[in-house]
């Protein structure tokens, strides 16, 4: 007798690749030298210590190895990498006035609609600048900024540089020294005391041009007992050439603040993506991430909690899926730095057509934080027998008084499952769907209705049947 | 009707051919309460699977309701009114009990509806509604729950592998109750793989498989002597013995 067999399609990216025609106004060459650094720094009117900065972190980065651990990025040639493309626009409030080309791009990523309907602000970068850029008049009134990270600099210079790179200084690691020296947009918000923003305010990044790198920054302060949820999305068309995105997020949640950063990353299949994502959370502040990694050949991201106050919070709530040629290294770490600090770290991770997803993550309790309680649950579903998957949890632990948990799956989907739904009269492709819906349920409920649904097209996976 | 034809199902062990159900013929009348008993590895749970298609036939044919389904798929025998009470009820994560009924019956029922179906399996039905089908719930919850999901597809063939396995004595006192209104208001034909008496008592017909074929086959009054008879038989032996 015949036994159906079944073959999982790659995950529909069709939206996120469609290419516009490069009209870049202008590119910096490929690679990476001091000449470079200074262009790109006078063409965007940096003050002069910004210059320095980026001229130190050049340094820094060339005198750095690259990680000796986590995926290999040996393929990722610098040489290679245009790191700035200006794109023939500039930054306006009206999408009226954005070049009919990338406006259509943002159209189909749902971008403008999305305003419309449950949006407080927008950010749109293209490329290496922002195009469009707005929020809400009343938020404006109570005193909140959100601009592109270049504004800010030369309108805000002094809350910039007592906080640009102070969190993920450029000798963190390779990719922080290059982000410093050749960062370019990104988003700047700042949230006054005891204001609370009700409707999120979203940053869009969209890379297009052939072999380039994004660098966007952002920096995000939210100050005493004021609240925000900001959400982060960025996709880009595939190319046959290496892309780098290797961008730096910053977050300070003072005392009694509340934040929650949202992000679903879908890059293309050539994209490496080594991003750096930070909070410091100071007394009661809570820091909330929902992260989303579907896309990129290679990702290695692990947003980091300082819990700098007595009693901070992290919550921390993550989903990566990764397919056919991916290695997506992905994962949470905490630093417990105060007493009765709490952490809560929660991740599914899916692996199918032989991609390899790893969970990895540090929690360190230092002696200065008694009382400290961090939880840690990592889930691993391996669709079919080609795919990978690997929970790397490391732990810290320097005072008496901590109560730490960890708790790891790993599992395949198993077949009596499939045969209990078909039992019920669904069709295995419906079944295998159903099961990966529910084990992404925790996360999915936590995601931005349209970024749930983002994520539910996502894990709709299209099934063939064949026979054989 | 159900019409087994010549059916055979083999495993390969060790680089050895089992034969688990060997040249089995049996034809299931319509409307039947039917218990389907025997020895332990005698092939009466894999019989119930190659019923429902869970596991694959090395030769033979099934014919239902005049249709061959030998080679349909699982989900094609289930919407063909085939359907089958797992013996080990699966887990299943961020799926609610409320979603598995509305599953089953392939309709959006009401709450109300779904909690009828669980109060006919004696579970307090609001208790139940919004959990997730996971570990915390008991082997005897996951067994009912089953259950009520079978009972709310009503199909015109159900299957329940060993409805009493691996639940306690109190599940199985309600365990009884539910079969015996199942008796009373089921309509279409029951499959049951059991060796309960108490469930034994309810059928009309008993099936009993050994070796992987049919050694008896009748109504209840003829066969359920006939088994009480060997096993008095062996319990008499026993205390002799002792």
């Amino acid at each position: 007798m015949a036994q159906e067999k079944t073959y999982i399609e790659d995950i529909e990216r069709t939206l996120y690749d469609i290419k516009n025609v490069d009209k870049s106004k202008y590119k910096s060459q490929s690679g990476l030298t001091e000449d470079i650094i200074r262009d790109i720094s006078a063409r965007k009117n940096d003050p002069e210590w910004m210059l320095e900065f980026r001229l130190k972190s050049l340094e820094v980065y060339n005198q750095l190895s690259l990680p000796n651990w986590g995926p290999d990025l040996s393929e990722l040639n610098m040489d290679e990498i245009v790191t700035y493309v200006q794109p023939d626009a500039k930054m306006t409030g009206s999408w009226d006035e954005v070049p009919d080309d990338i406006k259509e791009t943002f159209d189909r990523l749902g971008i403008p609609e999305a305003e419309q309907t449950s949006l407080a602000g927008v950010g749109a970068q293209y490329d290496s600048e922002v195009v469009y850029h707005s929020i809400q008049e009343d938020l404006v009134k109570q005193g909140v900024i959100y601009t592109d990270m270049e504004t800010a600099l030369h309108e805000h210079e002094e809350i910039v540089r007592d906080h640009f790179m102070k969190l993920v200084p450029p000798k963190d690691h390779k990719f922080a020294a290059l982000h410093g020296a050749v960062w370019s947009g990104g988003s700047f918000v700042y949230v006054p005391e005891g204001v609370h923003v009700e409707i999120p305010l979203q940053s869009y990044f969209r890379l297009n041009a052939a072999g380039a790198g994004q660098f966007e920054h952002t920096l995000i302060i939210v100050e005493k007992n004021a609240s925000l949820h900001f959400i982060e999305g960025c996709s880009a068309p595939k190319y046959n050439v290496t892309n780098l995105h290797a961008g730096c997020v910053e977050l300070f949640v003072n005392d009694g603040a509340r934040l929650r950063y949202s992000t679903i990353e879908n890059w293309s299949r050539n994209m490496m993506n080594l991003n750096t994502k930070r909070a410091v959370v100071g007394k009661d502040g809570i820091i909330e991430w929902v992260s989303g990694s579907f896309g990129s050949h290679v990702s290695m991201l692990y947003p980091c909690s300082v819990l700098k106050g007595e009693n901070a919070k992290c919550e921390f709530t993550g989903v990566t899926f990764a397919s056919k040629g991916q290695n997506l290294d992905t994962g949470a770490s905490v630093i417990h730095c105060a007493p009765h600090t709490s952490a809560n770290i929660s991740t599914r991770t899916i692996s199918k057509a032989g991609g390899k997803a790893t969970y990895r993550s540090a929690v360190k309790v230092t002696k200065n934080a008694p009382y400290a309680k961090c939880s840690v649950n990592c889930e691993s579903l391996m669709l079919d027998d080609i795919s990978r998957s690997d929970t790397l949890p490391t732990m810290d632990i320097e005072g008496d008084e901590a109560d730490i948990g960890h708790e790891a799956t790993i599992g395949r989907i198993s077949d009596e499952a499939i045969f209990y739904l078909m039992s019920r009269g669904i069709s295995e492709e419906e079944a295998r769907s159903m099961i990966v819906r529910g084990f992404v349920e925790p996360i999915a409920k936590e995601l931005p209705l349209e970024y749930a649904v983002e994520m539910n097209n996502l894990v709709n996976i299209e099934l063939e049947g064949t026979m054989g | 009707m159900l019409e087994l034809k010549d059916l055979t199902y083999q495993v390969e062990e060790n680089n050895e051919t089992l034969t688990i159900i060997d040249h089995l013929d049996l034809t299931i009348d319509d409307g039947k309460f039917v218990v389907i008993t025997g020895p332990n590895g005698g092939g009466k749970s894999t019989l119930a699977k190659l019923i429902m298609g869970v596991k694959e036939l090395t030769s033979g044919q099934m014919i239902f309701d005049g249709e061959d389904i030998t080679d349909c798929s699982i989900t094609d025998r289930a919407r063909k009114g085939i359907s089958f009470a797992f013996q080990q009820p699966v887990h299943f994560k961020g799926i609610k009990v409320l979603d598995l009924l509305r599953l089953a019956t392939g309709k959006k029922i009401s709450v109300n509806t779904a909690c009828e179906y669980l109060s006919k399996v004696g579970l307090c039905a609001k208790e139940y509604i919004d959990r997730e089908v996971n570990s915390s719930l008991s082997g005897g919850e996951l067994k009912r729950i089953e259950i009520a999901t079978v009972l709310a597809r009503g199909t015109k063939f159900s299957i329940f592998d060993e409805p009493e396995a691996g639940i306690d004595i109190w599940s199985f006192q309600n365990l009884i109750q539910v079969f015996e209104n199942i008796r009373k208001t089921v309509q279409g034909t029951v499959l049951i793989i059991s060796h309960q008496e108490r469930i034994l008592n309810i059928a009309d017909e008993i099936i009993v498989i050994e070796d992987g074929k049919v050694k008896t086959q009748g109504p209840k009054d003829e066969i359920l002597p006939e088994l009480l008879g060997t096993a008095d038989a062996v319990n008499r032996a026993c205390s002799k013995m002792s």
